[in-house]
């Protein structure tokens, strides 16, 4: 018997999850299917983690649209899926007299993009009575205050969490690997355990989009991933760093950029190549040591910065930036897709847009009763206030990743959340142990020993992260 | 002169300098993650004898407990017996060292499950989890040396060290194949790692089959209590980044970051 649903979103990441949890307010039965082992798990995970506010979109389309209206919500956003972010300001610098000429354009721009705060900075004296560890070189900038910071990982989990909360439900390994599509209607959508008949479908299926689209019947489009390399730097570093500095935009890319994080570290990145292997996120020294040579022009001194971890992010780039809305080829289909690198700024507002849109299609419900709209907030060592705050649990009195202060409550609340862990790198996504600067050498034999404790299975068979990425290869023998 | 320290760390750098504050009348509170004294790898008889007269000389020990961040003067603490402050003159940080990181040592390539830290893998390794049949150990020193025994017992098939730096453990010459003076650029593979490229001073590259990458490379001071990673006010570092670390490296190492605490111009470098 097929699984009958009012709506299946296709993919996990922000996207599906923040139209999971404008969904999840209203009475409908809603499940999100997603190809990975758990949410948040591509793009949404590897990403600069900026909170745009809109000023450097093109005017009048719906990414400057979504963007804008999403970056007034934040502070309550945050505030209630538990998400660390700080409106931290940017400033994007002129290196030439060729970038100082075109500042004046680019403040206008924001100020037609309703962004009135963004304003001009001329002398290097002046920029650097704002961003003092900007080099000597610069000669003017665009101040942007209302640009931020965002923990996107927990920014998705916490829309997912929400939802789940709500009666969403998520299955995860569940590519869409067929579809019964018939007179413009898709009636039934198969994935490798479970069949699904619903009334309408989202694809939000980001990198996978352009497949699912086809599977589904609905229009021919290509995505490809545009990958972008990144350094992390110790936030022993980056705690000196506290705007994100950027290059002048362009109308292709923002360029490689230095951006602090909310814990503290400091991102240099993302490069910018187009690529063909979605599944590619290996990196390499010439394209990171360009990424350093090319943030020295902002902040020289990132060239002694100690790195602590390198990594490569794919973002769906495509034909049609923003692809969201109705299919034209399915009446029961709702696009949300080719959103390359904006998807968590827009995230906020994408999810309320695309419930109205499933609305307009004709599947809505009445509000659910007692549908929350906040998830409680998680103890966690780095965040309280007193570490005398953990000191209730005797789990929270032992700290497992010490770099950056996880102790085996955080672990635990992890593995045995609504949208629980099921893997090493799910415990650090929802925690970050094994994230800081020891990379784990501490702390993960006690990591994969607590994760082991959740899931079935040999220790061995501990996952790393996808099935197949296993911590070892068997049970030590007897040699 | 302080008169009152707190030691972070029960290894041997930790007891030493316990011993030599208390000595120099200093009363010293010695705070160790683990439960017991010794250190995160173990460091032999020495160290229990060390501990016992540490005990005998009056030091206070704070087993399982974390040192978490230091602030004028004073250090919180997390552990079993739940959050406390401890006030002290000086903070001694004598937590060990570790294995450089994947990103230190440069190794670029996939992000596949395989690749671990030597000091985890090792744990890992004992406690009955084979990490691969064919596996690749960085590093020619101590720690790789023990490692090459660990998975051996454990029953990896074909054990290959690379020693970018050479051997300087002989016990490292007890693996199936030693390749020195090569770094590794990169580890291959998705989702579990199947190779990895090495490349030497000559511009030479090299492809190794390899089901696991295990990092002994290298001793990095190991550094997390906020507020005391790098130079700060009346902290003393006393870490070595020997390997083999000895006895008389743990010593200077001890010497060395103590003579900014008895020195007349107090400055405090690394």
């Amino acid at each position: 018997m097929p699984t009958a649903v009012d709506v299946l979103i296709v993919g996990a990441g922000v996207t599906g999850c923040s139209i999971a949890a404008s969904l999840s307010r209203d009475e409908l039965r809603v499940v999100v299917v997603e190809r990975r082992h758990d949410i948040v798990d591509e793009t949404s995970k590897s990403n600069t983690g900026v909170m745009d506010c809109g000023w450097e979109c093109e005017p009048g389309t719906l990414e400057s649209d979504l963007i804008r209206s999403s970056s007034p919500q934040w502070e309550e956003i945050a505030e209630r899926l538990d998400v660390p972010w700080d409106r931290c300001g940017g400033i994007s610098l002129a290196r030439t007299d060729a970038e100082a000429a075109q500042v004046d354009e680019i403040v206008s721009r924001a100020h037609a993009n309703g962004v009135a705060s963004v304003r001009k900075v001329v002398g290097n004296a002046a920029v650097r009575e704002i961003a003092p560890f900007v080099g000597e070189g610069i000669l003017a900038a665009a101040e942007v205050p209302d640009e931020g910071i965002i923990d996107s990982i927990r920014l998705t989990l916490g829309y997912a969490e929400l939802a789940a909360r709500n009666g969403v439900q998520f299955r995860m390994n569940s590519p869409v690997v067929s579809a019964e599509t018939r007179n413009r209607r898709i009636q039934l959508v198969h994935t490798p355990s479970e069949t699904f008949a619903p009334r309408l479908v989202v694809n939000a299926a980001g990198l996978g989009a352009d497949t699912v689209s086809r599977l589904l019947g609905g229009e021919d489009f290509r995505i490809w991933p545009r990958r972008g390399e990144y350094l992390l730097v110790d936030r022993e570093f980056g705690r000196s760093i506290n705007k994100i500095v950027t290059q002048l935009p362009n109308s292709h890319t923002r360029g490689v950029m230095v951006v602090p994080t909310t814990h503290g570290s400091l991102l240099l990145g993302p490069t910018a190549e187009d690529e063909e292997d979605k599944s590619d996120r290996s990196t390499h020294r010439d394209v990171l040591r360009r990424v350093l040579e090319e943030c020295a022009t902002l902040v020289p001194s990132v060239v002694e910065a100690p790195v602590i971890k390198t990594f490569a992010g794919l973002r769906p780039a495509s034909e049609v930036n923003y692809r969201v809305g109705l299919s034209e080829g399915v009446d029961n289909l709702i696009q949300a897709c080719g959103i390359r690198s904006t998807g968590v700024s827009a995230s906020p507002a994408m999810g309320e847009h695309v419930r109205e849109l499933i609305g307009d299609a004709g599947v809505s419900g009445p509000p659910a009763r007692g549908a929350l709209d906040r998830i409680p907030h998680r103890l966690r060592l780095s965040e309280v206030a007193d570490p005398a705050e953990m000191a209730a649990n005797p789990l929270g009195c032992t700290v497992v990743c010490a770099c950056e202060k996880v102790t085996a409550l955080e672990i635990h609340d992890a593995l045995t959340a609504p949208i629980p862990a099921r893997s090493v790198a799910g415990v650090a996504k929802r925690t970050r142990a094994t994230w800081g600067r020891c990379q784990g050498s501490a702390c993960l034999s006690g990591v994969t020993f607590l994760t082991s404790l959740h899931l079935d299975g040999e220790a061995w068979e501990v996952p790393m992260s996808e099935p197949g990425a296993t911590l070892g290869v068997a049970r030590a023998g007897h040699a | 002169m302080p008169r009152s320290a707190v030691v972070v760390g029960a290894g041997m750098c930790g007891l030493l300098a316990s011993m030599e504050l208390t000595s120099q009348s200093v009363a010293v509170t010695l705070v160790e993650r683990l439960p017991a004294a010794g250190g995160q790898e173990p460091e032999g008889a020495e160290t229990d004898a060390l501990a016992e007269r540490a005990r005998a000389a009056g030091i206070s020990f704070r087993f399982g407990t974390l040192a978490i961040e230091w602030r004028k003067g004073e250090l919180t603490v997390l552990g079993v017996d739940g959050a406390s402050e401890l006030g002290a003159d000086v903070l001694v940080i004598a937590t060990g060292t570790r294995p450089a990181t994947r990103a230190e040592l440069s190794i670029d390539g996939d992000r596949c499950a395989g690749v671990l830290p030597g000091s985890a893998a090792l744990h890992i390794t004992e406690s009955g989890v084979l990490l691969g049949h064919r596996p690749v150990v960085v590093g020619g020193g101590s720690l790789a040396a023990t490692l090459v025994h660990a998975v051996r017992a454990g029953g990896a098939g074909h054990v290959t060290v690379v020693a970018p730096d050479g051997v300087f453990d002989p016990r490292v010459r007890d693996a199936d194949s030693v390749i020195e003076r090569w770094d590794i650029v990169a580890a291959t593979g998705n989702p579990r790692l199947q190779a990895v490229a090495l490349s030497d001073a000559q511009g030479g590259n090299e492809r190794l089959p390899a089901d696991a990458l295990i990092l002994a490379h290298r001793r990095v001071p190991m550094r997390n209590v906020e507020g005391a990673i790098d130079t700060a006010d009346s902290v003393i570092f006393c870490q070595s980044s020997a390997e083999p670390k000895s006895r008389l490296d743990a010593e200077s190492a001890v010497a060395a970051g103590l003579a900014q605490v008895f020195s007349p111009d107090q400055t405090n470098k690394e």
